[in-house]
């Protein structure tokens, strides 16, 4: 069975077509790269797969959960998917140790102790055990947003999801991101990653879709793709996001 | 100053028990205008038109009309149609009924200032509607809600002495009593006014103790 199965996806935000029938199979253990200007509907695509947001027409399973038109099921995949957004989201008011733990024992019925324990586990993976009781207000924008990786994490989803997960952070900060996703990718975990950091698309992602306009204009392997773009649209784009460095 | 210390030492007993209705009713207003304005609240965010019209209609129809209007219409008016309240009764309704509009709006705006991404977190971690309502929603939108809650407690116990007209021997009621029979007016209205001044600067108190525990590491 496929992690995600998206055939013909089309959505509209009143008259103007955002996603014009995308394809995506996505097959457990596989890493893939979104790209594509903004605008292009990458993260609204995203999004529909997270079931947070609804699609007009087409066909969605993820991890196993049909998706229908018109129906936003993101609780349906009751931490099945876990997605990072770019702005982090984590709850205020909860400690980084609090956030993580919050979906296992509310969500799955997990023990405090247990949670804790597995929480604490996801922190020390992503580097934040020392900043466990730390509120997010308290954290450096990379930390917050490796806390809300462990949060996803904890709930062991069969899919995760990241939304530009570096965009809202100080370019000094990035890596420490990135070189969490590496690892995940390295576990062999299903990943995709809708990212404006082409290095890091073509080194971790094994596929990589080029979006413009709502609609697939490439895809491939990564190291093809960026090495021989074929299409005249991402060749401008890469020449474009290269440039700007 | 002797007799006026030893006039206040006198009447302090009434002044108490005054002070206990004042208390008491500050306390079912605001505990029930709470809950009620709650309910209030989720109406008017609701996409249902059929629960947003009522609540919008009930919000402006008691924020359009005074308080003392509304307390004889209770106490005095609904005699006529065979209701008849006793007066702790019908104001206890009275300042609820009047509290839950102003507390609905104060609800309203607080959990509708809650980032949207907040919702959408807590919905791909697969929380419930009701469990992202009371773990994610409702703590951050508490600490919008603080301070304008207090302004409208401080408010609700000083309406309270509104109650004096309609029968219920609150703190206000007391003085006049005490007033009418020693014509120590000014005395008397001044310590009444320090009692007031009092419970509203312990509830300030415990807005500023509030306010620093929902700081959440912002210090």
């Amino acid at each position: 069975m496929n992690a995600i199965d998206a055939i013909g996806l089309e959505k509209a935000f009143g008259d103007t077509p955002v996603l014009r029938g995308i394809d995506l199979t996505v097959a457990p253990g596989e890493a893939v790269a979104i790209v594509g200007p903004s605008g292009s509907g990458k993260s609204t695509f995203l999004r529909c797969v997270a079931g947070l947001e609804t699609f007009d027409a087409g066909a969605l399973s993820v991890a196993g959960v049909e998706a229908s038109p018109g129906k936003a099921n993101a609780r349906a995949l009751t931490g099945r998917v876990g997605f990072v957004f770019q702005s982090f989201n984590l709850f205020p008011h909860l400690t980084a140790l609090e956030n993580v733990t919050l979906a296992p024992m509310k969500v799955r019925g997990v023990s405090r102790a247990e949670a804790r324990e597995a929480g604490l586990a996801m922190l020390t993976k992503v580097g934040l055990a020392d900043r466990a009781h730390g509120y997010p207000s308290e954290l450096s924008g990379g930390q917050q947003q490796r806390c809300a990786i462990a949060r996803a994490l904890a709930m062991q989803p069969e899919v995760m999801l990241f939304d530009e997960p570096t965009s809202a952070l100080d370019p000094e900060l990035v890596a420490e991101v990135l070189d969490v996703i590496r690892d995940l990718a390295a576990e062999g975990r299903t990943l995709v990653i809708v990212t404006h950091q082409m290095d890091f698309a073509r080194e971790v992602a094994g596929r990589t879709l080029f979006m413009d306009e709502g609609a697939v204009v490439e895809a491939g392997p990564s190291r093809d793709l960026f090495a021989n773009p074929k299409s005249e649209r991402f060749r401008r784009f890469l020449e474009r996001v290269l440039r700007a460095g | 100053m002797n007799d006026a210390a030893h006039l206040i030492g006198q009447s302090l007993p009434l002044l108490l028990k005054g002070l206990g209705y004042t208390v008491a009713l500050s306390a079912i207003g605001m505990g029930f205008g709470l809950a009620l304005g709650f309910g209030l609240a989720l109406m008017r965010l609701s996409p249902r038109a059929f629960l947003r019209w009522p609540a919008g209609a009930y919000v402006s129809a008691i924020r359009g009309t005074p308080l003392l209007v509304q307390l004889f219409l209770i106490y005095y008016g609904l005699p006529q149609f065979g209701i008849e309240l006793p007066p702790l009764l019908a104001a206890g309704i009275g300042f609820s009924l009047n509290v839950a509009a102003y507390a609905s709006e104060i609800l309203r705006s607080a959990i509708a200032a809650v980032d949207r991404g907040q919702r959408e977190a807590a919905a791909v971690l697969g929380l419930s509607p009701t469990q992202t309502m009371a773990l994610i929603i409702l703590p951050q939108a508490a600490r919008t809600a603080i301070a304008p809650l207090s302004n409208s407690f401080i408010s609700l116990v000083k309406d309270t002495s509104l109650a004096a007209t309609i029968q219920v021997p609150e703190l206000f009621r007391q003085a006049q009593l005490v007033t009418a029979r020693t014509l120590e007016i000014f005395t008397m209205y001044l310590a009444t006014a320090a009692i007031y001044w009092l419970v509203c600067a312990l509830l300030a108190w415990g807005q500023s103790r509030l306010e620093r525990r929902a700081a959440w590491g912002r210090r």
